[in-house]
């Protein structure tokens, strides 16, 4: 009695919002990905989305998209909210660069990348003292924007790009440069739907109206990088100032056209070495085929995704 | 020598059931020659005297009633026989009366010279707040006098010091108190006293209720001083005295459980808190539940908010003052349990000069939640644990002389962790903090007037902060040690009263810091409520170290009979700081650390018109200073380079006292400051320049309160405050809203003894909200799987105005030898939905507000004695 009016009154601070985003009911960018998912300035890389579209019937995605690719760029100031500068997030802006149009493209990562996003040094401002570095994120690395118009909408990619080692002795770099292999995209060896792998099943999977599903998807064991799983790697700790190895954590996100899960999001940190993560979509009343996807990423920005379909009975 | 009433023993040829309606008062007062024999052989004495009136004053007979010996009796009889008194009335006509006299000779008296200490005051009844009249007010000592027919009574020169006080008349039940009385300064008082019981009727368990009231806008031309006794009895504050500092005017009303103290549009950081003199590091425990003072051993609660004197520094918002009680020789004691907490406090004299206190709290409201639900509630909202306490020793050595060693300390947890699937949602939380004072003081009242303060004090501060969110942690590590001391001398001559001074802190702080450089966000920043952080991760460990020693003066002038004082000031403060490296770590290349010496002169200047008996206008103006934050120092996440930031106050007034029981006082303000740190609104900020000191801020504003002070068991106050501060965050940008702007705030509150140990109370509060900036748009994030947001005009909206009124109920009554007290407050008595913050869907399509608590019912008891 107490515990509930405790939970009621704790409850009543929360609003209740329309908080799920697993549901597409809309075209939409769920995913987009590079390759290869971790590259120097100056190197060419593809990347492709997985764009969908419930309203467009049985197309779903496809090579209609109305994508435009362009690197960003602008660096972003402190005060500037969000992962990048708003220059990035623009129609138009002379920090943008088009590399291309459409599902998939290629493009040269621009070769000024590690200064303007890296642990360079930024181009010299006249009259100016030296600039500061960017920061890497909590896996080390360093990002190249790439802005995806997704006709109206924007969205926003990030590139991993190699560079130096900021703030380290020349044997730490020399270490570093020797060990680290850089990011592979993640595979899925498999999407299970009630425990039948869609992947190998040859007609869609069947569910009962208003039933839940279990659902796991798994990745490669790995032991060595670079590996379609969760892949170790080195890198340098800026708290201890030495070199670590850790492994990637792994994160999985389910999308439908129809149904609901029971959270949109599921992984594993780095510390669990299991290799799937599981989900449960319970489906909707009314019979007919639901289109699924699941996007599989690594914490170092590799991207893999599976699209499959159930028949709702 | 000093000579006391001791009591009318007689009325001399009156009726038998006549009264005493006017006690005789001392017109003339002949000092006795101290015999020299007994001075030459350092004998003290005191002889008691029974002295016949006539109804013309005149004293008609003296006789000894307890000897010191014949010279002292001869002595004592000698000058008594000269004394002259107003007559004394029996049933309103001058009539005879028969008093005792004590006449105490004192060698010291021989040589002691006029002091120049003020008390004034009105006794009053307490149940009617009508005065009294008649009611011998008797200092310790020896001076005494009687109230008038408005009930006020005054001693325009009284010796320094702690004072021992007694009233007593034939319509009262004498009672004793003790009054701290300061060189050059006026001590206001006001008794409400106990009419002497009837017969057969029981006698109240307090007999006296004491309002002290410091003189209007004497310290500072904005101060707002409350007395423990009244904070208490605040509905809302759940008996917590210092939390009465939130219903004063100029304070902006904090998010909740923020604690957060926002005065003049001033950010956090910029109001210091001081504990008799000495500087700590907060006021509240984390959440701003509770203070981290015992609320038993405080005396009073002064807000200065802007225009203070020389004697403080160091800071560009507001000061709070808090007085603790003075130590004196009786034994008292509490214990009090609510829903919060548990504590205890307690205060005796070990030996007749050595005197000790000592307190302790610690919370449980953890503890009991955990008994009551699961302990994921706990999990997901924090539940801040606490404990505090404090130890005090005094020693008085001489009447003129005491000494006082004193520690506080308060500890602060905050443990929760939030489990998810997600790895990417997954939480955790843990943040200590805790501080500890130790501090020695010597009071010494010199004997040609002046008094002199040193106190001397060290202590920590140490707050650590373990955050991860979804595998991002943002940890933060201080730990600093600080010293101080202050040295005051002041004294009055002639028409001026000079305060000379030494003000002196030190600190060294090692600190540690990881995660990104936006976070913890900075006032200013764009962010939305409960969003991860960015997942840029950098490390820092620093050191910095700063001093600073200021002198400074300050002469109060009084022109004009005293009805005008101007009261100039000058502080002059060079800031030593150095920190330990002036660019990140690079390799193995040695750390090359920075030093700064700024020296600043701080001009201040007051002023004060008694325009007449009821009315008086103030105005100051100063010039501030204060040192960065160690915390912005870092070669990674700040700028090693930051300078000494500046700001100016202009004050004016006006205080009317209607009554004796009814003020009002209003005061228009304007404060501008400088070179403030800031987040660099560069795309390619230089290197350790991630904070410049570029930033502005101005608060302009007018604050008034309303205060009636306790009678017929009522007392009350209505404040306001307008006010618009702005911000700009580079120069030549457009100014932008504060983040803790509101426009207006209003506390109303009002708390009533029905009689019979029940007393009711209300507080209303309104607040514009604070500002907001809004969220347009929003955005999909590959990398992160985020979509994040698109912001509109910096604070540009505002949250929805808060609103709330607040309950307290509390019955007293007699227990085992002590008087207990039942209460219960209620908090949020309408139960009314308050936005307290703003959020968002995941993709920012859809918002709505976090609401404060609903309807919170906080019961507790104490039981002193």
């Amino acid at each position: 009695m107490v515990r509930a009016a405790w939970l009621a009154a704790l409850a009543a601070c929360a609003p209740s919002l329309d908080d799920d985003t697993a549901i597409v009911r809309g075209p939409r960018l769920l995913a987009a990905r590079t390759e290869p998912a971790e590259v120097a300035p100056g190197a060419t890389i593809t990347a492709s989305a997985l764009w969908v579209d419930p309203l467009a019937g049985a197309g779903l995605a496809g090579g209609d998209a109305p994508l435009a690719w362009a690197f960003c760029t602008a660096r972003k100031a402190f005060r500037e909210p969000g992962p990048v500068a708003a220059a990035c997030l623009a129609d138009e802006a002379p920090e943008l660069v088009p590399f291309g149009t459409g599902e998939v493209a290629t493009g040269a990562v621009p070769p000024t990348a590690c200064r303007q996003f890296g642990p360079d040094a930024p181009d010299p401002v006249p009259g100016e003292a030296p600039g500061r570095p960017v920061d890497p994120d909590g896996t080390g690395g360093f990002y190249q924007p790439v802005r995806v118009r997704a006709g109206d909408e924007h969205a926003l990619d990030q590139v991993r790009i190699r560079c130096g080692l900021p703030g380290a002795t020349p044997a730490q770099a020399a270490e570093l440069r020797a060990g680290y292999t850089p990011n592979a995209n993640p595979e899925i060896a498999a999407m299970l739907v009630g425990g039948v792998d869609v992947v190998a099943a040859a007609a869609p999977v069947a569910a009962d109206a208003g039933r839940t599903v279990e659902l796991a998807l798994r990745w490669p064991a790995c032991e060595a990088a670079p590996c379609g799983g969760s892949e170790p790697y080195l890198w340098f700790d800026p708290v201890s100032r030495t070199i670590a190895r850790r492994r990637e954590a792994m994160r999985v996100s389910w999308f439908a056209t129809a149904g609901a899960f029971a959270t949109g999001h599921g992984g594993r940190r780095e510390d669990e070495l299991a290799t799937d993560a599981t989900g449960a979509w319970t489906a909707p009343p009314e019979p007919g085929d639901v289109q699924l996807w699941a996007v599989l990423r690594d914490d170092r920005g590799g991207t893999a995704w599976i699209a499959f379909a159930i028949t709702v009975r | 020598m000093r000579w006391a009433p001791l009591a009318i023993v007689a009325a001399v040829a009156a009726p038998a059931r006549a009264e005493v309606t006017r006690a005789p008062a001392i017109a003339k007062f002949v000092p006795a020659v101290y015999p020299p024999d007994e001075r030459a052989a350092g004998r003290e004495a005191k002889v008691v005297a029974q002295v016949d009136i006539g109804a013309d004053g005149a004293v008609v007979a003296a006789s000894v009633v307890e000897s010191a010996g014949q010279a002292f009796d001869d002595a004592a009889l000698a000058a008594i026989r000269q004394f002259e008194f107003t007559p004394a009335e029996i049933d309103g006509a001058p009539a005879s009366v028969r008093i005792l006299y004590a006449y105490e000779f004192k060698l010291d008296t021989v040589v002691e010279a006029r002091r120049d200490g003020e008390l004034a005051g009105v006794v009053r009844d307490r149940a009617t707040g009508a005065p009294l009249a008649g009611v011998t007010v008797a200092l310790d000592g020896g001076l005494a006098a009687v109230t008038d027919e408005r009930g006020a009574f005054a001693f325009p020169s009284v010796p320094p010091g702690t004072r021992t006080l007694t009233l007593s008349s034939s319509a009262i039940t004498a009672v004793q108190t003790r009054e701290t009385v300061e060189a050059g300064r006026r001590l206001e008082v006001v008794y409400d006293v106990a009419l002497a019981p009837a017969a057969g009727e029981p006698a109240d368990a307090d007999d006296l209720e004491i309002v002290v009231t410091a003189p209007v806008l004497e310290r500072a031309t904005a101060a707002v001083s409350v007395a423990a006794g009244v904070a208490r009895r605040v509905p809302g504050t759940g008996g917590d005295v210092v939390k009465v500092v939130e219903s004063m005017p100029g304070v902006a009303r904090a998010a909740a459980g923020s604690g957060q103290l926002v005065v003049w549009g001033a950010s956090p950081d910029d109001t210091r808190v001081y504990v008799d003199g000495v500087r700590i590091p907060r006021l509240y425990h984390t959440g701003g539940l509770r203070s981290v003072l015992a609320a038993d051993l405080v005396r009073s609660i002064e807000l200065v908010p802007g225009g203070w004197g020389a004697e403080h520094g160091r800071s560009l918002g507001g000061l709070v003052d808090i007085q603790l009680v003075p130590l004196g020789g009786d034994t008292a004691g509490v214990v009090a349990v609510d829903a919060l907490d548990g504590a205890g406090a307690v205060r005796f004299a070990a030996t007749d000069r050595v005197r000790v206190a000592a307190a302790a709290r610690r919370s449980h409201l953890g503890w009991l939640i955990a008994q009551a639900t699961d302990r994921d509630t706990g999990d997901l909202v924090p539940i801040p644990s606490y404990v505090d306490g404090q130890l005090r020793v005094g020693y008085e050595a001489s009447r003129r002389t005491r000494f006082e060693a004193a520690a506080i300390g308060a500890f602060d947890r905050v443990d929760r962790s939030v489990a998810s699937g997600d790895p990417a949602m997954t939480r955790s939380d843990r943040a200590d903090a805790g501080f500890w004072r130790a501090w020695g003081s010597v009071h010494r009242d010199a004997a040609d007037g002046a008094a002199v303060d040193v106190v001397v004090f060290g202590g920590a501060d140490a707050a650590t902060r373990r955050e991860q969110f979804g595998g991002r942690p943002t940890e933060l590590d201080v730990a600093t040690n600080v010293y101080g001391a202050r040295a005051s001398w002041r004294r009055t001559s002639g028409r001026a009263a000079v305060a000379i001074g030494l003000d002196a802190e030190v600190f060294d702080a090692h600190l540690g810091r990881t995660g990104a450089v936006t976070v913890p966000a900075r006032e200013g920043d764009l962010r939305v409520f409960g969003q991860p952080p960015p997942d840029q991760l950098a490390a820092d460990a620093w050191r910095v170290v700063g001093a600073s020693a200021a002198p400074y003066a300050q002469v109060d002038v009084a022109l004009w009979g005293g009805r005008a004082h101007v009261v100039p000031g000058l502080r002059f403060e060079p800031f030593l700081v150095s920190a330990s490296r002036r660019t990140p770590v690079a390799g193995a290349t040695p750390s090359v650390g920075l030093f700064a010496e700024s020296t600043t002169l701080q001009p201040r200047l007051a002023a004060r018109v008694d325009v007449s008996p009821r009315v008086r206008v103030s105005a100051a103006a100063g010039r501030y200073h204060q040192a960065p934050q160690p915390e912005d120092l870092s070669a990674v996440f700040g700028n090693p380079a930051l300078p000494i930031a500046a700001a100016t106050h202009l004050v004016a007034g006006v205080a009317v006292r209607w009554s004796s029981l009814v003020s009002t006082e209003v005061t228009a303000f304007a404060t501008r400051s400088d070179r403030l740190a800031v987040r660099s609104p560069s795309a390619n900020p230089r290197l350790a320049q991630a904070l410049e000191p570029i930033g502005t801020g101005a608060a302009t504003g007018v604050q008034a309160l309303v205060r009636r002070e306790l009678a017929h068991g009522v007392f009350g106050w209505l404040s306001y405050t307008l006010s618009r501060a702005t911000r700009t965050d580079a120069p030549g940008a457009a100014a932008r809203l504060f983040d803790f702007d509101q426009t207006h705030v209003l506390t109303a509150l009002v708390s009533w003894d029905l009689g019979r140990g029940v007393e009711v109370g209300v507080r209303a509060r309104y607040a514009t909200g604070a500002p907001r900036t809004p969220v347009v748009g929003s955005y999909f994030d590959n990398r992160t799987d985020r979509f994040q947001p698109r912001f509109g005009a910096h604070n540009s909206e505002r949250l929805p105005a808060f609103a709330q009124l607040d309950a307290r109920i509390a019955k007293r009554f007699r227990v085992q030898g002590g008087d207990a007290e039942v209460y219960l407050d209620l908090q949020n008595a309408t139960d009314r939905d308050n936005a307290e913050e703003i959020v968002y869907s995941t993709d920012f399509r859809t918002r709505g507000a976090i609401r404060g608590l609903p309807i919170l019912p906080v019961a507790g008891a104490r039981w002193s004695w």
